[in-house]
């Protein structure tokens, strides 16, 4: 039977009390003279900074806070944590620290609240790196263009609001319209890429939602084997404001860890914007900063472009290697480094002149990570000329705009395509989806052009008919049901029929049974067309073998349907 | 955006200033202090009188009426004038924060600054003294130790200058202490290097 050697423990812990050394400590202290609603007054700490962590009541373990305003004899600061057991009178420790937050692999599969703190009950945080929860920005040279797909796994998003990495993708629109389930659906499919080069680490900020909203948002990614590659943060809106506050910025930092230190892409969802946006109005009036348009403070803007600016796409640095060099080669061969885009121009010219047989390049790992921001906002009744959506608008690399209307009709994902907008587009997509995107979106936009005849019922020559025979088709083939994510060359196929007018003869009812069909029998008849649509991201090569492969499905595909039919009445 | 407390603080000094310039001019600022301190005591121990002060329910007049009343002939004129003056312009409220504001130039003047001290036990005077002549020399100006007496402390000192605490209590050390051996055993049993365990 095994039993603890007390004498051991014994000996090491005397060792450590021999070798302490006690000391005097020095510190900067001030007095609370107002504490409440989340925020207290501190008099003293003069030489306190302005965003300077503080520290009530006990210097190492006291409820945090930050300073907000600095006054001629006095200090704003905002609690974070529970301020319940702050008095009038209590120490105010100052730090000289900014705030901070845990960040690494320990962080990821974690429920964690915006100081790092766990609230999934799975342990104690242990990570040895931290990151501050405000960063600067990169500046233009340490970025690229944004040039690589982040695949929602949504056919009306990437087909044609497609989503690069390094994006910053607003998801914008009233309450109950489908905004959270886009971005979880998003995170779900990234699934596939988890353990390869191509993997995606993600962040879901929840910022002043029900908790049990959380929850289940965490269970259905636990279900979906997402929690591999996710971290939540959670600042419940029964949470103090100054944690509503900082929760987008702490889920930035974590994001921001594995993009600049790790090379690798990140994505980050803001659920949402406009709570953080109440919580911090809240403390603002609360201070006493003066109130501006719809009682926000004056730089309520700020507060979302600088959280917004952190999303990018980091520039990739390149060396020129020999063939056979190790794996963790860090020189070139000729000690370049190539940046960015011209860099890569620039390496493969290059390794053209020093001979391709010989001589490869080399992606420096660490480098060329991203993160890519959803933002959510909610409007209400549809007005998104209103102030804090307007901002975010104005920050954005774009927007996907659900409406209501759209979702009770049975649109859904209720994303109106005619005015959601994607300002990277198609230079981030996938090339073969890049080509059958373009006639979707002649074909959605003929349909809304059109589409009031349709309600009208009268008699219609056949070109307009057809086109709102077709566009009825495509808008019943991009509907999909949640937490279904579709794979980009499933995507490629679906859409490709519908464009190419093998869905035209169809029920509009039975758009979706032929797709599902379709999809299945390509996988499982014809693995390899799928696999080189894959791998090649070129349509040209497969697309006449697709053409062959539709054509031969349809009438298989009506015969199941007769039996299906008969069966049902006999 | 400043509170109200700090446009009150600022109001404050102004009638700080003014008053140590006038109490300079006739060499009576000592003894000033020392009555104005005790007034300042009497009202922070009365709340009833605090409040007619401050509250804005109470005619100017009547108290401007109260306060002659009260005071002539118990304290000096000097003194008499500032409440009254602070009264006309409806800031009879602010009288502590006067006080305060005085006492920070007042000590300023006379190279004077507060100490805060905590100990365990009661000081003895001989390290009163010690500890008195220390920090003066330290900080350059007379130090006037304000003395606490919390047994929480277990022993040692806490010392607080200005914004500055140097806390040299067995309670701290000792918590440290905790926190170090805590940490440093950690360490030790994460690192491998012993056998905690037997058979």
């Amino acid at each position: 039977m095994t039993r603890i050697n007390a004498d051991e423990i014994r000996s090491v812990i005397k060792e450590e009390i021999a070798q302490y050394r006690p000391e005097i400590e020095v510190a900067e202290v001030g007095r609370v003279l107002e504490v409440g609603d989340g925020i207290a007054r501190v008099y003293g700490l003069k030489r306190a900074m302005a965003g300077e962590l503080l520290r009530f009541k006990d210097k190492d373990r006291g409820p945090a806070g930050q300073v907000f305003n600095l006054e001629m004899n006095s200090i704003g600061a905002v609690i974070l944590g529970d301020y319940l057991d702050i008095k009038e009178g209590d120490d105010v420790f100052s730090t000289g620290l900014l705030l901070s937050v845990p960040v690494g692999e320990a962080l990821i599969g974690r429920v964690v609240d915006p100081l790092g703190n766990p609230l999934d009950g799975k342990g104690a945080i242990q990570s040895p790196h931290r990151r501050s929860l405000e960063y600067k920005a990169p500046g233009i040279a340490e970025r690229q263009p944004v040039n690589e797909p982040l695949q929602t796994g949504i056919k009306p998003i990437d087909s044609m609001i497609p989503i690069g990495r390094g994006q910053r993708e607003l998801i914008i629109g009233d309450r109950k319209t489908g905004k959270t389930a886009i971005a979880v659906d998003t995170i779900i499919n990234q699934k596939d890429n988890w353990g390869t080069d191509n993997a995606v680490i993600c962040v879901y900020v929840a910022v002043g939602q029900k908790e049990s909203t959380v929850a289940s948002v965490v269970e259905v990614l636990r279900e979906h084997g997402a929690m591999d590659y996710t971290i939540v943060v959670e600042a419940g809106s029964s949470d103090p404001a100054p944690l509503q506050y900082i929760a987008p910025y702490a889920g930035c930092a974590m994001a921001e860890y594995f993009m600049y230190d790790e090379g690798k892409a990140t994505l980050c969802v803001y659920d949402d914007l406009s709570k953080q946006a109440a919580a911090y109005r809240q403390l603002s009036l609360l201070l006493r900063r003066p109130p501006g348009r719809e009682a926000y403070p004056g730089d309520v803007f700020y507060l979302h472009s600088r959280l917004l600016e952190r999303s990018c796409k980091l520039a990739e640095e390149r060396i020129v290697v020999a063939k056979d060099a190790p794996e963790d080669t860090k020189q070139g061969v000729n000690g370049k480094v190539y940046i960015g885009v011209p860099g890569e121009w620039e390496s493969e010219a290059d390794v053209k002149e020093m001979g391709e047989d010989s001589h490869e390049v080399r992606t420096l790992p660490g480098t060329g990570g991203s993160l890519t921001a959803l933002p959510i906002i909610e409007t209400l009744e549809g007005e998104v000329s209103a102030y804090i959506p307007t901002n975010v608008i104005s920050i954005t690399d774009g927007q996907i705009y659900l409406e209501p209307d759209l979702f009770f009709a049975g649109v859904r994902p209720a994303v109106n395509v005619g005015i959601s907008v994607s300002r990277v587009g198609g230079k981030a997509q996938n090339r073969a989806m890049f080509g059958v995107a373009s006639s979707l979106r002649l074909d959605l936009a003929a349909y809304r052009e059109l589409e009031a005849f349709a309600q009208l019922g009268t008699e219609l020559d056949a070109a307009t008919q057809a086109q709102l025979d077709r566009g009825a088709r495509m808008v019943e083939l991009l509907k999909q049901p949640q937490y279904q994510p579709y794979h980009v060359v499933d995507q490629i196929i679906a859409i490709f029929a519908g464009v190419n007018g093998y869905l035209d003869d169809l029920p509009v009812s039975r758009v979706m049974a032929f797709e599902q069909a379709l999809l299945k029998h390509v996988r499982d008849e014809f693995p390899e067309v799928w696999q080189e649509l894959d791998e090649t991201k070129k349509l040209p090569p497969v697309e006449d073998r697709l053409h062959e492969i539709i054509k031969n499905f349809k009438p298989r595909f009506a015969e199941v349907a007769e039996e299906e039919g008969s069966g049902a009445s006999s | 955006m400043a509170s109200e407390q700090d446009t009150s603080l600022a109001a404050a000094d102004i009638y700080a200033e003014s008053l140590l310039e006038l109490a300079d001019e006739r060499g009576i600022a000592e003894e000033l202090f020392g009555e104005f301190e005790s007034l300042v005591a009497y009202i922070e121990s009365d709340e009833g009188f605090a409040g007619f002060l401050a509250s804005s329910a109470v005619d100017d007049d009547d108290r401007r009426e109260s306060l002659r009343r009260i005071f002539a002939g118990r304290i000096s004129e000097i003194l008499l004038n500032l409440l009254l003056v602070l009264n006309d312009h409806n800031r009879a409220g602010i009288v502590p924060l006067v006080f305060d504001r005085f006492k920070a130039r007042f000590d300023e003047q006379h190279n004077r600054q507060d100490v805060y001290v905590a100990s365990a036990v009661p000081l003895d005077d001989d390290q009163r003294a010690e500890i008195g002549a220390g920090v003066s020399a330290a900080i350059g100006k007379e130090a006037v130790l304000v003395e606490r007496v919390d047994p929480e402390l277990l022993g040692g000192l806490i010392i607080k200058v200005g914004d500055t605490q140097f806390d040299g209590s067995l309670r701290r050390k000792l918590a440290r202490m905790r926190e170090f051996v805590k940490e440093r055993g950690r360490q030790e049993i994460l690192s491998g290097k012993h056998d905690f365990w037997v058979d």
